[in-house]
């Protein structure tokens, strides 16, 4: 929050303020001390954004929205997508240029030289989930406050460093599994935690399926694309636009180097609220089963209270999931964007009362975030949050490709009793890149 | 009965040997479709795969085996191999070693890399063996950085000593590719290494040195050595720099919270694939149940074994590092006299003499495996102590190369 002008820290402004707050009878309004429609250029959030693909440049549109930020920086590989970045950026300060206050937005093609930035408070991570990782851990070691895309990481164990880098340095972190800031999502997960469908018996979650080792022929790389920073730590291959187009259902998430897929890129969302719903934000399964056309119809998570977890389009007796949908012993909730639904229909006219289990309300996923960076507290998908969320869908996946049955130590973070199945915990990465 | 159990056993090891012949058949046979067959590819990971379920080792050893040996075909394309590599590094073990090790000399980048990140994955002693020979043959910065980021993963503390004098490296990428190993390592040496070094590195590293330094201590968190880790925490309790002082404050809560709880606060996301001599990863590895009981006069005679082979051991130079739970501290073992003496320098720096009587199972565990060598009798020793305290799978591993000696260690625990 070092604003072009005044040198005072965001920390240095908000402990002033608060004590001008208790000191002074009355309280002068951000917007007041600067003279426009929000907080004074100190009072600010100075935000960079790395990755201005699809989800980034919806991520920066709505950053730019709220008046507590100040966009800064955006960094990408792809020379075109910064470029008109940067103009967007400048396009919304352009009055506060024409006054001479505004000196303009930074472009960068390499994420660490935004991350060493001194007058940077927090960035936005929206590049494939084979880089999130390690960028985030970049920005965690340079102080930066982070909102980082959904899935969390593309291995179980880049998702442990992310939280271990983030606690040790005192970061806020927000996952950009934005659901949990969806009324519906909530009162849905409340329901549940309240016992209002009995006690939880199945859930299944209908989201798609893992990405796998597809292969592309090589094209010439387009002129301004760095597309060995594109690979990163994933293994070498040669360009392919496909490969790295991050259409949705397409692109990038279907590839294994780059993704988990349909089971990660949908799973972070939807199976993340089956982790809220159930209440194993610090927990998870204890096994994962592949389908095997007997047993297991489809992939089937236990947990050790007994709830057993299908990642299924369809439910026995009840036809298609649209989302997520909990089964207990009283009824059913069923929950998607925009929609609800509960066996029986009045369970979803009851109300949450005071002394029920009250689930963090947020005030939208970005403004949840920019909150916690000035309160520094825990935002409503905090990193460890995401890690839980994110180790639930990498399991399946892993069950998936190795076709068979694996047990999870959800304390220790380790699998049992396989040590081939041990491997897929983390990837080795392409040099010079490491965790 | 006993005879019916024979037979079965020597079926199952026909059977097995059978599925593993007809796999590496088809492995060989789906070799010359990989260069443009996806279906082909994917058929031969299936198989791969399957044959490294748990309880199929003899099957993943001739996966592995073919696999490995494939790579060495002369009309094995760039992109072939960097698949069987991909193969290798989700399922070999040490009868792979030799073959990816050659591909280390390999002057396509990609496959070089490639055997590299196999090697990284693979869990046998053999591979960081090959990395840190390659490390200390080289003097390509970019190559030590790659190799310096696979023995750092594989938190192999035998490179601890090698990624310390690169600390001093002319290029400050080898300078950083060594504390971010040594931070993941852990341990006295790294600690002290990364202490040393901390002020003496340029400007521009010392973040990244210091971090490491940090990861030190959360891995003593982690492995329960409080004194250490706040050692290093205090340091920068009042640093100027907010980002240490947090992380030195949030590291002392840590410790505190789980010296007192007596479980670690912090996790440490440990290496994929764990070094199959490392005492502190097959514990974790490890299933927790019943220790068997063992006659003490049965213990006796082991241990004057353990005692013979591990004088001798130290006497060759050997210095086995590892916690010693009474003390709650990691030491070097230095010496062990006759009576059973043992002698060790602390990570504080202290000396520690302990009578053979305080060391636990544990600690003679660790012991075992600290001068494990590669003598059939070495083995047995160390499959003795994994048995001892609950380590079967572990211990089974060695016992099938305890020679002769396997039906003594059989015999200790029949009961």
């Amino acid at each position: 929050m070092k604003g072009p002008k005044v040198r005072i820290s965001r920390r240095e402004f908000v402990a002033k303020a608060s004590a001008a707050a208790v000191a002074a009878p009355w309280v002068i309004s951000a917007s007041a001390i600067g003279g426009e429609a929000r907080p004074a250029p100190s009072g600010r959030i100075a935000m960079g954004c790395i990755g201005i693909g699809n989800m980034g440049s919806g991520n920066l549109q709505s950053f730019l929205g709220h008046g507590d930020v100040q966009m800064v920086a955006v960094c990408d590989v792809d020379r075109g997508k910064r470029e008109r970045a940067r103009q967007r950026v400048d396009g919304h300060y352009g009055g506060a240029r024409a006054s001479g206050t505004y000196k303009g937005c930074l472009e960068f093609a390499d994420f660490r030289e935004l991350a060493a930035r001194e007058d940077i408070d927090a960035v936005m991570i929206a590049v494939p989930d084979h880089w999130h990782a390690l960028i985030a851990i970049e920005c965690a070691k340079h102080g930066k406050d982070i909102y980082c895309e959904k899935p969390l990481s593309l291995t179980i164990r880049e998702a442990r460093a992310m939280v271990n880098a983030v606690r040790r340095y005192g970061r806020v972190f927000q996952t950009g599994s934005q659901q949990r800031s969806e009324g519906n999502f909530r009162f849905a997960c409340e329901l549940v935690r309240n016992g209002r469908i009995g006690k939880v018996q199945t859930v299944h979650v209908n989201v798609g399926g893992p990405s796998s080792d597809l292969r592309f022929p090589e094209q010439p790389v387009p002129d301004g694309f760095d597309w060995d920073m594109w690979l990163g730590p994933a293994p070498w291959r040669p360009y392919n636009s496909e490969a790295c187009s991050g259409d949705y259902g397409g692109g990038w998430r279907r590839v294994r180097d780059f993704s988990g897929g349909g089971m990660t890129d949908w799973g972070a969302h939807h199976f993340d609220i089956a982790q809220w719903g159930l209440g194993m934000d610090e927990s998870g399964p204890v096994e994962v089963h592949p389908p095997d056309g007997r047993e297991y119809k489809s992939l089937t998570y236990k947990y050790a209270n007994g709830v057993v977890m299908y990642h299924s389009g369809n439910a026995e007796g009840h036809g298609n999931v649209n989302g997520v949908l909990f089964t207990g012993t009283d009824g059913k909730v069923e929950v998607n964007r925009g929609y609800l639904r509960t066996w029986p229909e009045d369970i979803a006219k009851q109300q949450i009362g005071p002394n029920d289990i009250n689930l963090y309300r947020s005030p939208g996923h970005h403004a949840d975030f920019l909150q916690c960076v000035k309160s520094r507290k825990r935002p409503i998908c905090d990193v460890e949050i995401g890690c839980r969320s994110v180790t639930v869908c990498h399991l399946g996946n892993i069950a998936y490709w190795l076709k068979r049955s694996i047990k999870w130590d959800p304390v220790k973070e380790e699998i049992i009793g396989d040590e081939a199945a041990s491997r897929w915990l983390d990837r080795p990465r392409r040099a010079p890149w490491r965790l | 009965m006993a005879r019916l159990f024979r037979s079965v056993a020597v079926a199952l090891a026909v059977a097995g040997a059978f599925a593993a012949r007809v796999q590496a058949s088809e492995l060989e046979s789906l070799f010359p479709r990989l260069a443009g067959d996806n279906s082909a590819r994917q058929r031969f990971e299936d198989i791969c795969l399957n044959a490294a379920r748990p309880g199929a080792e003899q099957e993943r050893q001739a996966a592995s085996a073919s696999t490995a040996a494939l790579l060495l075909a002369p009309n094995a394309t760039p992109d072939v191999r960097v698949f069987l590599l991909r193969q290798l590094q989700q399922i070999g073990g040490a009868e792979a070693v030799p073959y990816v090790a050659r591909l280390l000399n390999e002057k396509e980048p990609e496959v070089r890399d490639a055997a590299r990140r196999a090697l990284e994955a693979i869990p046998a002693k053999e591979a960081g063996e090959v990395l840190r020979a390659m490390l200390a043959k080289t003097d390509d910065p970019a190559w030590r950085v790659a190799l310096l980021n696979a023995l750092g993963a594989r938190r192999d503390e035998q490179a601890a000593p090698a990624a310390a004098k690169l600390l001093s490296d002319k290029d400050p990428k080898v300078v950083a590719a060594a504390a971010a190993a040594l931070g993941k390592i852990g341990g006295p040496e790294a600690a002290k290494a990364l202490s040393a070094a901390k002020s003496k590195v340029p400007q521009e590293i010392r973040p990244a040195v210091i971090d490491a330094y940090l990861q030190c201590a959360d891995l003593y968190v982690a492995e329960g050595y409080y004194d250490e880790a706040i050692a290093i925490y205090k340091e920068y309790a009042q640093s100027e720099n907010n980002l240490l002082r947090i992380a030195a404050l949030q590291g002392l809560v840590a410790a505190e919270t789980a010296r007192k709880s007596g479980k670690p606060a912090k996790r440490v996301a440990k290496a994929p694939a764990k070094p199959t001599t490392s005492a502190a990863e097959t514990d974790s590895a490890a299933p927790k149940k019943a220790l068997p009981e063992i006659d003490s006069a049965v213990l006796e005679v082991w241990d004057a074994k353990l005692r013979k082979r591990a004088s001798a051991a130290l006497k060759g130079g050997a210095r086995p590092a590892f916690p010693i739970e009474s003390l709650r501290k990691r030491v070097t073992v230095t010496g062990l006299a006759d009576d059973g003496t043992l002698s060790a320098s602390a990570a504080d720096g202290g000396a520690v003499t302990l009578p053979w009587s305080r060391l636990t199972i544990t600690d003679k565990r660790y012991l075992a495996l600290g001068v494990l060598d590669d003598d059939p009798r070495s083995h047995a020793l160390a499959a003795f102590y994994l048995f001892a305290t609950g380590n079967d799978y572990e211990a089974g591993k060695h016992l099938k190369m305890a020679g002769d000696e396997a039906d003594a260690v059989k015999e200790a625990f029949k009961k």
